[in-house]
């Protein structure tokens, strides 16, 4: 393969898997780990949801 | 009894899911090919452009309304404005109209799956599919009879369907945990696979080494926003259907992202896997790649079962895989396209959801029945061809028109960053406004020209009619009185 097919590759898996990586880091880490904590059963916002129905 | 909305069991099952509908057959069929088509490598360029100012901004743009309405896309546009309800409609309709073909196709895999046993498509795959297997007629509109095992295939699929949302997100959480991994774990085989049998790098090359003049031309720009805007299930309602079960507090614009990021690496993943087994091929046979390259149906049921044929060992074992990955990738893309309708007509009636899904399923079906006659692969041609360009292009224009003039992207932009990490700024107006439309509203009229020009695959003008405008237009009105009727306030039936 050219080097420039390597280069591509490289490119490619630095922007999809470098910014998945940092994207799932961030999910992971953030302070308050919204949508699966507390409310995953949907208690907290229940109400506001089907209000709109 | 009144049906109750439900929610993700937890943000994993809500992105598997999400990952799970955007990844379908075509990124097995349709991305390597369409790369190979516009300069290589080099389309990398204008497909991650087109990711970053059309894709994820679109992604958010759903997940944004779905979440803020807390309802699927026919009353999520009823909110808006009452006038708005049947591009919902319109959305989700064009969503079913390819699940019709979609479970045809699936219905395929499941009779090759059995096929593969013993490599039954024998020395000529694509004798076997067309002649012995389809029974293909003459022409479109020489429908012959019905394929039986073709429409069991049909029902079978649609029987998992079914069963995959009986209970909402709470089975669909359930049953992505095992669709979404599954194909992943069979595409890293077939990797591994491909890259150690001779000639795969030959295949490689031609997938990756970029032609940078290509970036000069338009219509690879073109192509690389389609394959985002195709790729990424908007425009069926399904991501605002599946945003609208996610909990108050959840993060719409990294879930957008990761979602978006996750389809573009498997499709790009899934290039590594066509084209090492396609520079095999090549190796084996003595030809150039270029010579035994081809896409959808016939890269999968015929260059395929070619390949599998040449396999040093385990020809069996890799065809039961191969097809295993298609049914996997295809069943969470099919249930999904359902699903957004199913919950669109619980939404405005409030029907229990075991009627809803077995009447959408039910008629949908036979639908699809027609597909399984021997002028089904034209039927399925020209419904495909017509949806996709022309259906799902025009709900993703009026989408963008409606949410960004009408709605206001700015009340949508306040709503997502209330609850994400990732804070978005004016750049996803311009990229709702002003890109997004002017890309889709150029493909539109670059599709049509050139369909006015030359009549699609030469079908005569009555096929075009039936399986093309005329049924879209038939959606459109149809649509229109969906959002006619009038819906149950909440009472219980």
């Amino acid at each position: 393969m050219p080097i420039s097919a390597w280069v591509m590759l490289v490119f490619m898996i630095v922007f999809v898997f470098g910014g998945l990586g940092a994207c799932i880091y961030k999910a992971v880490t953030a302070k308050h780990p919204v949508g699966s904590g507390d409310s995953t059963d949907g208690s907290c916002c229940a109400e506001e949801n089907e209000g709109g129905v | 009894m009144q049906e109750k909305r439900g929610f993700w069991g937890s943000r994993v099952s809500f992105i598997m899911a999400v990952v799970g509908s955007a990844v379908g057959l075509g990124n097995v069929w349709r991305f390597p090919y369409i790369c190979y088509e516009n300069g290589g490598g080099a389309f990398l360029i204008p497909f991650v452009v087109a990711m970053l100012t059309a894709g994820i901004p679109l992604m958010i743009l759903e997940f944004g309304l779905g979440h803020k309405m807390g309802l699927a896309a026919p009353m999520a546009f009823a909110e808006i404005r009452k006038k708005y309800e049947w591009l919902g409609w319109f959305a989700v309709l064009v969503g079913l109209m390819v699940m019709t073909y979609y479970g045809v196709i699936m219905g395929w895999c499941f009779r090759y799956l059995a096929y593969s046993i013993n490599l039954q498509w024998g020395a000529n795959p694509a004798t076997f599919f067309n002649q012995d297997f389809l029974h293909l007629s003459s022409g479109i509109g020489d429908l012959g009879g019905i394929v039986w095992y073709i429409l069991l295939g049909l029902f079978l699929c649609w029987a998992c369907v079914f069963f995959c949302i009986i209970k909402g997100v709470d089975s669909v959480g359930k049953v992505v945990m095992l669709t979404v991994p599954v194909p992943v774990a069979i595409l890293v085989i077939f990797i591994i696979r491909g890259v150690t049998l001779p000639g795969a790098v030959d295949g490689l090359a031609y997938y990756l080494t970029p032609d940078f003049s290509k970036l000069l031309e338009p219509k690879v720009w073109l192509a690389a926003y389609g394959q985002v805007f195709f790729s990424l299930s908007i425009g069926f309602g399904v991501m605002i259907a599946y945003a609208s079960f996610l909990p108050r507090d959840s993060d719409i614009t990294n879930n957008a992202v990761i979602s978006s990021l996750s389809d573009a690496g498997i499709s790009f993943m899934s290039g590594f896997a066509v084209f090492s087994a396609l520079g095999y091929l090549a190796h084996t046979t003595g030809g150039s790649v270029s010579n035994v390259l081809n896409h959808g149906p016939g890269l999968a049921f015929v260059t395929f079962p070619t390949i599998i044929n040449n396999l040093p060992f385990w020809a069996s074992a890799f065809g039961l895989l191969f097809f295993m990955l298609l049914l996997t990738l295809g069943i969470d893309s099919a249930f999904s396209l359902v699903e957004a309708g199913v919950a669109g007509a619980i939404d405005k009636w409030k029907t229990p959801r075991v009627i809803v899904n077995g009447i959408v399923s039910f008629a949908a079906f036979i639908i699809g029945v027609i597909y399984t006659t021997n002028a089904g692969l034209y039927w399925l041609d020209i419904i495909d061809y017509y949806f996709t360009s022309y259906g799902l292009a025009l709900v993703g224009i009026l989408e963008c028109i409606v949410l960004g003039y009408v709605y206001g992207t700015r009340r949508i932009r306040e709503h997502v960053n209330k609850t994400s990490d990732f804070k978005i700024g004016i750049w996803w107006d311009i990229c709702i406004k002003y890109i997004t439309p002017a890309m889709l509203i150029w493909m539109f009229i670059q599709t049509a020209r050139e369909l006015i020009s030359n009549p699609y695959s030469g079908y005569p003008a009555w096929a075009q009619c039936v399986g093309g405008w005329g049924l879209l237009i038939f959606m459109i009105v149809f649509a229109i009185v969906l959002s006619l009727f009038k819906s149950r306030d909440g009472k219980e039936i």
